[in-house]
C-alpha cells in the first residue's frame, strides 16, 4: 500500500510538471521569441487558459504527501520552508504577471510585467530544479545530523545559497 | 546545476508547445529556439546524471541491485533525439510529445534512485523511508478511496479544460474583457 501511494505521489508530480513545465518554459522564452506586442500576447494567450489547471495537479501532489506520508510532509515542509515559501510568492507573482499585463495599453505598464512574467517563470523553473538535486543530494534530517551541520542546528531551515544551485554544501 | 537544466529543460518543452500551438513568425522563431535548445538540455543531462553520482555515490545502489532500471535515466537521455529528429522535421506535435516523454522518465529516474525513501538523510540512520514515514495501513487504505473520486474530477476538469483550448491559438481583440 505505500509502494502504491508513493506512485500515486510520483505520478501527480510528473503530471504537474510535464504541464505546468511548458508553461514555465513559455514564460521564460516570451520575449525572445515574441517580436511585437500581438506575438506576445499570443504566447500568453497559449497557455492563460490552461495554467491554473495545471497546478491543480501541485495540490494534490501535496495532499496526497501530506495524506500518505505526513512524517515525510512535515520535514519536507519544515526543511524547505524557505524554497517553499518562495515557491509560492513566485507562483502568485507570475500570475499576476500574466493577468495584468494586457489590462492596460500603457508600454511602459506591459513591459514591467511583461519582464516581471519572465523573471518569475525562471526563477521558479530555479527553484523547482534545485530541489530534485538536493533531495537526491540527501538532507540533514534528524538530531545527529543537524547538530554535526557545520551551520548550525537552523541550517537545515535556512538554505545557503551554494544549496540553490545543488552545490554539495 | 540541477535548477540549470531543469530551466534548460522548460524552456525546450515550453518551446515546442509554443510551436505546436501558433502559426506565421512567432512559431517559426520558436522553432528556431527549441531546435537551438536541443543540444543545450542533452549536454546537461548527461553531466548532471555524473554530478549526481559524484555528490552521493550511494545514488547507484539501487540501479546495481535491479540493473534494468538504467532503461530510465537512459531513455530520458535517449528521448532527448527524437525531440531534435521531430524538430528538424517539423513535426512539432511529435517534437512537443518526445520533450514530455523526456521529462516523464526524468521523474521516473528520480524516483527509482530514491525509492524507497522519501526524504534521504545525510546520516543512513534518518532516512524517511515509505514504511516508516507513511500514515496508519487503515488511513492509507480509506485515503485511496478518496483519492480516487478527488483524482477522477481533477482528471474530467483537464480534459475538458484541453479540449475547450484545443487548436491553434486565436488572439482575442483588445478590450474585450478576455484573453491576457
Amino acid at each position: 500500500m505505500e509502494t502504491i501511494w508513493l506512485a500515486i505521489i510520483g505520478v501527480l508530480f510528473t503530471l504537474f510538471v510535464t504541464r505546468d513545465g511548458f508553461d514555465f518554459g513559455a514564460g521564460i522564452i516570451y520575449r525572445f521569441i515574441g517580436g511585437t506586442d500581438a506575438e506576445r500576447r499570443t504566447v500568453l494567450n497559449a497557455v492563460g487558459p490552461i495554467w491554473n489547471g495545471h497546478e491543480v495537479w501541485l495540490i494534490t501532489a501535496g495532499g496526497a504527501l501530506f495524506s500518505a506520508f505526513p512524517v515525510a510532509y512535515a520535514s519536507t515542509f519544515s526543511g524547505f520552508y524557505l524554497a517553499l515559501i518562495l515557491l509560492l510568492w513566485l507562483l502568485m507573482f507570475r500570475a499576476l504577471a500574466m493577468g495584468l499585463r494586457s489590462q492596460l495599453t500603457y508600454p511602459m505598464w506591459r513591459s514591467f510585467w511583461g519582464t516581471m512574467l519572465v523573471i518569475g517563470s525562471l526563477a521558479i523553473a530555479v527553484v523547482l530544479g534545485a530541489a530534485p538535486g538536493n533531495l537526491l543530494r540527501a538532507v540533514p534530517l534528524g538530531r545527529m545530523a543537524i547538530s554535526s551541520s557545520r551551520s548550525g542546528p537552523t541550517s537545515w531551515s535556512t538554505w545557503r545559497l551554494a544549496c540553490w544551485t545543488g552545490i554539495p554544501c | 546545476m540541477t535548477a540549470a537544466f531543469v530551466v534548460a529543460v522548460f524552456a525546450l518543452h515550453g518551446a515546442n508547445f509554443i510551436t505546436f500551438k501558433t502559426e506565421g513568425d512567432l512559431q517559426e522563431r520558436a522553432r528556431a529556439l527549441a531546435r537551438a535548445m536541443g543540444w543545450r538540455v542533452a549536454v546537461p543531462s548527461a553531466v548532471t546524471a555524473v554530478a549526481t553520482y559524484i555528490a552521493r555515490p550511494a545514488s547507484l545502489q539501487n540501479f546495481l541491485q535491479f540493473p534494468s532500471g538504467i532503461a530510465l535515466p537512459a531513455l530520458s537521455f535517449a528521448t532527448i533525439g527524437p525531440v531534435i529528429w521531430f524538430r528538424r522535421r517539423q513535426c512539432d506535435g511529435a517534437a512537443f510529445a518526445a520533450s514530455a516523454a523526456s521529462i516523464i522518465f526524468l521523474m521516473l529516474g528520480a524516483g527509482f534512485t530514491i525509492y524507497p525513501n522519501v526524504l534521504i538523510s545525510t546520516t543512513d540512520a534518518d532516512d524517511l523511508a515509505i514504511y516508516n514515514a507513511a500514515t496508519s495501513p487503515y488511513a492509507l487504505r480509506i485515503g485511496l478511496g478518496w483519492f480516487a473520486v478527488g483524482a477522477s474530477f481533477a482528471t474530467a476538469y483537464t480534459i475538458f479544460m484541453y479540449c475547450s483550448f484545443r487548436g491553434k491559438v486565436a488572439l482575442p481583440d483588445e478590450g474585450e474583457g478576455e484573453g491576457y
